[in-house]
């Protein structure tokens, strides 16, 4: 049913929404290039997974398990606050793998690699079209919460601490405080958007959150630019749907699957080369 | 106001800074020369926390600065500038500035909820010194784009502008054109009549004979004199340190 | 008794693996200074290549071997011509490179995936894989071999480190790119030839790997992830270090059983790399120069 199909579109593009923002806001304005960024996506998953399979009321569910994910943020800011570049991109991998790793293997607990199934929805949620209007009303409170963080003097003082960390130093800013801030809230976002994916497709496991995903959602920054919220938005959109015309062409379904992944890194690394500051980027990935 | 004891440090087997003692007072343009190498910045970083003492103390206003960090350091009333400008360089000037001004930025909720909105009353104190330093028009533009004695302004401005009663200018006047060399040593001499410290480091013998009211000498990490302009211009040693042995 | 040297074999059958993953990639990057994930692509795109050639095209064993060495060579030497040196050219940062190299990985991945299907693939022996049994433990020839290959690597790699013209215009080039530049160094060929090299072996590691451990999609991934974490606890800028960490990483996964479960072996791989990354980043052999 093209309807159905539509908003099964509609939905992705906002809960890619949701994360895409959730990590604009800890690399474009904190500078922080977190390549475990889909751990948070996942343990907010599997928090929610966990917490309705349990009988959990489904709003509570997804508040706690933003929160457990933003609880890893802290975790993690501990160890890489004092960490630049390339190597907190290596740190933050090897979060995420040991995130994986205790996924796929932790199987009392996580199911290993069958995942968890039947996840409950809220019987109002029952339809797509009324998931899509939740995941949106979602998805605009979000926006406008990191919009609001980033524009006001705390989100101009993230983006000094990225700019020149010492010399924030140097005006009595704590910024260890600050950036521990920036990847909480970016995680409990993550979280969310994680939270969100799995009451829409009540089923997960540890293949969705492995470094293939990380590429679209990297991509969904990098070409909406760094610091643009906007660009972000209409990126997710471009983004989710460049894939979708390989559907039309009468590809298997084992065959798109990697198409859409090739086309990923391939457009990743055009973008890199070509238009490193994407839509409305004002600043270079660094 | 400010009292460096005995104060040691070294990197690896260098004795950067060995055994210096001197006092900076409130009120008075102190001048710290001495060839390349000397451990001037040496002494700037001991005091604002970017490295740490291994021997000895530094006392300002009664409290002992060592072991404190940069960000407390910098609270306690101590401004610093780079010797190549550390500018925010994806902000705007008046951002940069902005950020100087209070530490209200630090506290996400209460900026959250709309306490910490960018009053008139700011944006006045930013417009004044860009106006004293006569570059009012580049309030808007970023920070990346400056030229290089904008820069230095723009740096200077931010340290005046974060609350402090002590200045530390590492070569203020640097590499910048005769005019901008004016409009920086008139501001200093402003913030020393405000009973502001101000230690400054230069090469540019001219200028800090000019606007200095003491000079200190360092030489291979230690003090070898110490004293009013007309004194050190004389000064033995001091010819000795620069012109080699 | 039976159980510690059967662990230890298996510690050393494949820490070797590891090592001769983790020797290809540490020479890339002790030369280039960068994290190149890529060269797990390269590995399973051999791994392929060799599996097209000896058992889809049907020829003989060796001589697809040696193909699959060519092909590993050309394949890592495009790769830096195609991707890397024009970033460079844009004066990229380490981690712009490194984002590349994790999009690189995923693309030929996905290749692989797309060509081949996922189901797992596997190579005729050519030789007997009869165990052998060592005092209650055993071992393969094949898992032998690769002990050997792995330890000849270790000498063959210093010596060109050291003694060689080229391992010291690598290691020129390591140091200071301006200075040995000036000195007459192209770094550009040289950076070229380290790719060649490392990605050599790269071939080397595939056609080993395929023969013990079958082929997947996937295994390029997983392989370059525990040929990293071995380079980093063995010192990430030495070669040789590398090959040791690798070996300590084996034998810490199958001693590790002896704790938890075999499905944490590759937890205890993360959990050694995240804690040698932060704590001790310069690992068990490299200097603290090497970090950025």
């Amino acid at each position: 049913m093209i309807d159905a199909y539509f908003i099964h579109l509609l939905i992705l593009i906002g809960i890619y929404l949701i994360l895409g923002i959730s990590l604009q806001l800890s690399l474009g304005y904190g500078g922080l290039l977190n390549l475990g960024h889909i751990a948070f996506f996942g343990i907010g998953a599997y928090a929610f997974a966990l917490l309705s399979l349990h009988g959990f009321p489904f709003a509570l569910s997804i508040l706690v398990a933003s929160i457990i994910s933003a609880l890893f943020g802290w975790l993690l800011s501990i160890p890489t606050n004092k960490l630049k570049g390339d190597y907190l991109a290596l740190v933050t991998l090897g979060f995420s793998f040991v995130v994986y790793a205790v996924l796929l293997n932790w199987t009392s607990f996580t199911g290993g690699a069958f995942g968890l199934a039947n996840i409950p929805r809220p019987s109002f949620l029952s339809d797509n079209f009324s998931f899509l209007l939740f995941v949106y009303v979602i998805a605009i409170i979000s926006y406008i919460f990191i919009s609001r963080i980033c524009g006001t003097r705390f989100g101009k003082l993230i983006e000094a601490i990225r700019d020149d960390e010492l010399a924030a130093r140097s005006l009595g800013k704590k910024t260890l405080k600050i950036k521990s801030w920036g990847l909480v809230i970016s995680a409990f976002f993550a979280g969310l958007a994680g939270s969100l994916f799995a009451s829409y497709i009540t089923f997960i496991d540890p293949s969705s959150f492995t470094l293939t995903t990380l590429i679209p959602i990297l991509l969904i920054v990098i070409i909406g630019g760094l610091t643009s919220l906007p660009g972000t938005v209409l990126a997710t959109i471009v983004v989710v749907l460049i894939p979708e015309p390989l559907r039309f062409l009468g590809f298997s379904s084992s065959v798109i699957g990697p198409l859409q992944q090739i086309l990923y890194a391939l457009l990743l690394l055009v973008i890199i080369y070509y238009k490193p500051r994407g839509f409305y980027g004002k600043i270079d990935l660094e | 106001m400010l009292t460096i004891h005995n104060l040691t440090k070294h990197f690896g087997g260098v004795k950067a800074v060995d055994n210096c003692s001197f006092k900076i007072e409130k009120g008075k343009i102190t001048a710290l020369i001495g060839p390349n190498g000397s451990g001037k910045t040496t002494i700037f970083n001991l005091i604002s926390g970017m490295v740490e003492a291994n021997e000895g103390e530094i006392i300002f206003n009664g409290q002992n600065l060592i072991g404190s960090s940069v960000d407390k350091i910098s609270n306690f009333g101590i401004s610093r500038i780079f010797q190549q400008s550390r500018l925010f360089k994806n902000l705007s000037v008046k951002d940069n500035l902005l950020l100087a001004l209070d530490n209200e930025d630090t506290k996400l909720w209460k900026n959250l909820f709309g306490f910490n909105k960018i009053t008139d009353e700011k944006v006045v104190r930013v417009r004044k010194i860009l106006a004293e330093l006569n570059i009012l028009d580049i309030e808007n533009t970023l920070a990346s784009e400056l030229s290089f004695g904008q820069k230095r302004l723009v740096e200077l401005a931010r340290a005046i502008l974060n609350p402090h009663e002590l200045l530390l200018l590492d070569e203020p006047v640097a590499g910048v054109n005769p005019k901008i060399r004016n409009i920086i040593s008139e501001l200093i001499i402003k913030m020393k009549n405000e009973g502001k410290g101000v230690l400054l480091i230069e090469h540019d013998m001219l200028f800090t004979l000019g606007v200095s009211d003491y000079i200190i000498v360092m030489d291979a990490g230690r003090v070898i004199a110490e004293g009013l302009p007309q004194d050190i211009r004389n000064n033995e040693k001091v010819l000795e340190a620069y012109l080699g042995r | 008794m039976d159980i510690f040297l059967q662990l230890l074999i298996n510690g050393l059958v494949v820490g070797s693996i590891y090592a001769l993953v983790a020797s290809g990639f540490s020479l890339i990057y002790s030369t280039n200074k960068f994290v190149h994930f890529a060269h797990g692509g390269v590995i399973v795109l051999s791994s392929y290549f060799l599996y097209w050639v000896s058992a889809i095209l049907g020829w003989d064993f060796y001589v697809a071997s040696f193909l699959t060495i060519l092909f590993a060579t050309l394949l890592g030497y495009c790769l830096n011509k195609t991707f890397y040196q024009p970033l460079r050219a844009k004066k990229a940062s380490n981690s712009v490179l490194l984002v590349a190299s994790v999009a690189i990985l995923i693309l030929f991945q996905s290749l692989a995936l797309l060509l081949f299907g996922a189901d797992v693939k596997t190579i005729a022996l050519p030789l007997s894989n009869h165990s052998i049994n060592i005092g209650g433990a055993f071992i393969t020839p094949l898992q032998i071999i690769i002990i050997l290959v792995s330890l000849l690597l270790f000498f063959a790699l210093r010596l060109l480190m050291q003694r060689t013209k080229i391992g010291k215009a690598m290691r020129a080039v390591a140091d200071n790119k301006e200075v040995a530049e000036i000195l007459g160094i192209s770094a550009e060929r040289i950076y070229g030839t380290s790719f060649a090299i490392g990605s050599a072996i790269a071939g080397i590691a595939a056609i080993l790997v395929s023969l013990e451990q079958n082929i997947t999609p996937l295994m390029g991934t997983s392989l370059i992830i525990k040929g990293f974490t071995g380079s980093v606890i063995g010192g990430i800028g030495s070669v040789p270090g590398a090959i040791v960490g690798s070996l300590f990483l084996g034998l810490a996964e199958n001693f590790g059983t002896w704790f938890v479960s075999a499905g944490f072996k590759d937890a205890i791989a993360f959990i050694l790399l995240f804690l040698f990354l932060l704590i001790k980043p310069q690992g068990l052999f490299g200097n603290k120069n090497n970090q950025k």
